[in-house]
């Protein structure tokens, strides 16, 4: 038996919302396509073909040789608004063993009966067909070349392990999202995974303070930072790559990966992704064109990374020139109370070698060093080298040689940086494994305005501390 | 963006149309102003969002201003004729709890009554 996936054709509704094309759509925090291919698997299909035109190389990208899912995934083209079975016709002998055909935006959504080992028996005919969408099982040569020629096919009726869900807008989305979130993540579950008893999804390198509150059932994506006195939940699906900022409120959402959610804000029957929002139960959408409020942490890179050095640039020169005075009185005061400054080497920028001045804390309170740290004075030597293009003003921690050489060899770039997350109240990371995290992180949200808000809230938690003080 | 300020029997009324963003609000601050200095009659303050297609954090920290300026004098204002896409940002924003809100007009000016 061979799958043939038709992933031609563009619904309107998923480009109304700036999401992934839709066979990239996440229900659950995963690409519709991952449960064709599972579908696929459980049905003992090896070959598949994936039929496409517009966002091939997104779907490439993704699927590549379909080696993950133990597939073997050919790729085929087809011009939009042609005959779905044409493609079948020109190759019948190709499907003669058997054939799952998937066209459109369809979900197989699974029933409670549903059980994977016994799919490949129970599962046979027109499972769906509405709207253009479709799947369709034929196990004999009989029954693939009467589909193939045409033959008018009803769906089967009772239950047999699947109820498919065709996805014709973005509330049957959001809905099928909230199904999984509710309960139905389970059925889907492939051999290895378990779901906790509390229905609280939380992926791999994702930051939740101690006073965000998460109420259940609720998923949360990876790499995912969750600022303090957040509350998400309950029914709320996160993306990966999302940044949720302080004293924001979701529940019954969806967010979209790489979304930025400004802070205060009450996100409720919603779906964002970057800086559009939908909202359910009215069917609105609209771009939100305001980076404070809702915005997208996943821009292109190659511009950003010039931009975000000019940026750097800009802020670090009137930066440095306010210290200047100050710098040249306080630093004296320290060196002469203390053995103040401690030269450390660093990794610079392509990995050049970096002396680097380091206020040391004393021993004993001085008003001095809280001073200097507060008015964040330790910083201005780094700022002249950000002047003259030695480090980037926001990026990653500046990596010691020796000891964060494994670090180092893992990241494929390296932003060493005055400021890094490591320096700002919300994402400290006291361990190594959280520095890791946070330079993954950042080389993935890495935007002009992201470091903007490095910044700000470097400068806001430096001033806090001389407060506190 | 189009701001028509009017004094209707002690009621003011604000007009606005096409788009409250970051670029009109000064404008909207100065023409208000300029209307509510000779305005010392006012109850009630009526803004009329009924043309305002889209709006962002400064519209909306606009119309804060606005609210609480007229508090200094003990004027209501009401907030009417939101579009869906303008009602989004009072949603998200929760600035829905800070305003009274209106679907039209008439009815803020009844509430105002």
């Amino acid at each position: 038996m061979k799958a043939l996936l038709h992933i031609s054709g563009s619904p309107e509704w998923p480009q109304t919302l700036n999401a992934p094309p839709w066979p990239l759509l996440p229900i659950g925090n995963r690409p519709l396509l991952e449960y064709w291919f599972e579908l696929c698997v459980d049905l003992g299909i090896e070959e598949v073909q994936i039929v496409m035109d517009d966002f091939a190389s997104d779907i490439e990208t993704y699927a590549g040789d379909g080696a993950r899912w133990g597939l073997k995934i050919h790729y085929g083209f087809e011009k939009n608004g042609a005959d779905p079975l044409a493609h079948l016709r020109r190759s019948p002998e190709n499907w003669k063993e058997g054939l799952l055909h998937i066209r459109g935006p369809v979900f197989p959504a699974r029933t409670e009966t549903y059980r994977a080992d016994e799919a490949s028996q129970a599962l046979s005919g027109l499972l769906i067909k509405q709207e253009g969408a479709r799947i369709m099982v034929a196990r004999t040569p009989e029954d693939v070349s009467a589909y193939i020629e045409g033959a008018p096919q009803h769906a089967i009726s009772g239950d047999h392990g699947l109820a498919p869900v065709v996805l014709t807008s973005a509330t049957t989305f959001f809905q099928m999202n909230q199904r999984i979130v509710c309960g139905e993540s389970q059925r889907y579950l492939t051999s290895g995974y378990q779901i906790t008893a509390d229905q609280c999804h939380i992926g791999a390198n994702t930051v939740i303070p101690p006073t965000a509150k998460i109420l259940p059932p609720v998923m949360i994506g990876d790499n995912c930072r969750i600022s303090e006195l957040t509350t998400i939940g309950p029914n709320a699906i996160i993306g990966n790559y999302v940044v949720i900022d302080q004293k924001t409120e979701l529940d019954n959402c969806t967010i979209l990966d790489g979304s930025y959610i400004g802070r205060n804000m009450e996100i409720r029957q919603k779906i964002i992704s970057g800086s559009h929002l939908y909202d359910v139960e009215h069917e609105v959408g609209m771009d939100m064109p305001d980076p404070w409020l809702l915005g997208s942490t996943t821009l292109a890179k190659k511009g950003a990374d010039s931009l975000r050095a000019i940026t750097g640039w800009i802020i670090a020169l009137p930066v440095a020139l306010c210290m200047v005075v100050p710098y040249a009185v306080l630093s004296i005061l320290p060196r002469a109370t203390h053995n103040a400054f401690e030269k450390v080497t660093l990794r610079g920028m392509n990995d050049k070698e970096l002396r680097y001045n380091v206020i040391k804390a004393p021993k004993t309170p001085r008003i001095i060093y809280t001073l200097f740290r507060g008015l964040s004075l330790d910083v201005f030597p780094h700022l002249l080298r950000v002047l003259s293009g030695k480090l980037w003003l926001c990026g990653h921690s500046a990596l010691l040689q020796k000891e964060h050489e494994k670090l180092r060899s893992e990241l494929p770039l390296y932003f060493p940086a005055v400021i890094s997350y490591e320096d700002t109240q919300l994402d400290v990371g006291e361990t190594r494994s959280m520095a890791r995290a946070n330079s993954f992180y950042y080389l993935e949200v890495r935007s002009p305005l992201e470091d903007l808000r490095l910044f700000s809230r470097f400068i806001i938690y430096r001033l806090n501390s001389l407060w506190a003080e | 963006m189009e701001i028509k300020c009017e004094t209707k029997e002690g009621l003011g009324v604000i007009s606005l149309s096409g788009t409250l963003t970051a670029g009109v609000v000064d404008r909207l601050h100065d023409q208000f102003n300029t209307w509510y200095s000779n305005e010392d009659a006012l109850s009630n303050l009526i803004v009329d969002m009924a043309g305002v297609e889209s709006m962002d954090s400064s519209g909306l920290g606009a119309l804060i201003g606005i609210m609480k300026k007229v508090a200094e004098k003990d004027v209501e204002m009401k907030i009417a004729a939101l579009q869906d896409k303008t009602r989004l940002v009072f949603e998200i924003t929760r600035a829905y709890k800070i305003f009274d809100i209106f679907d039209t007009v008439d009815e803020a000016a009844r509430a105002c009554a």
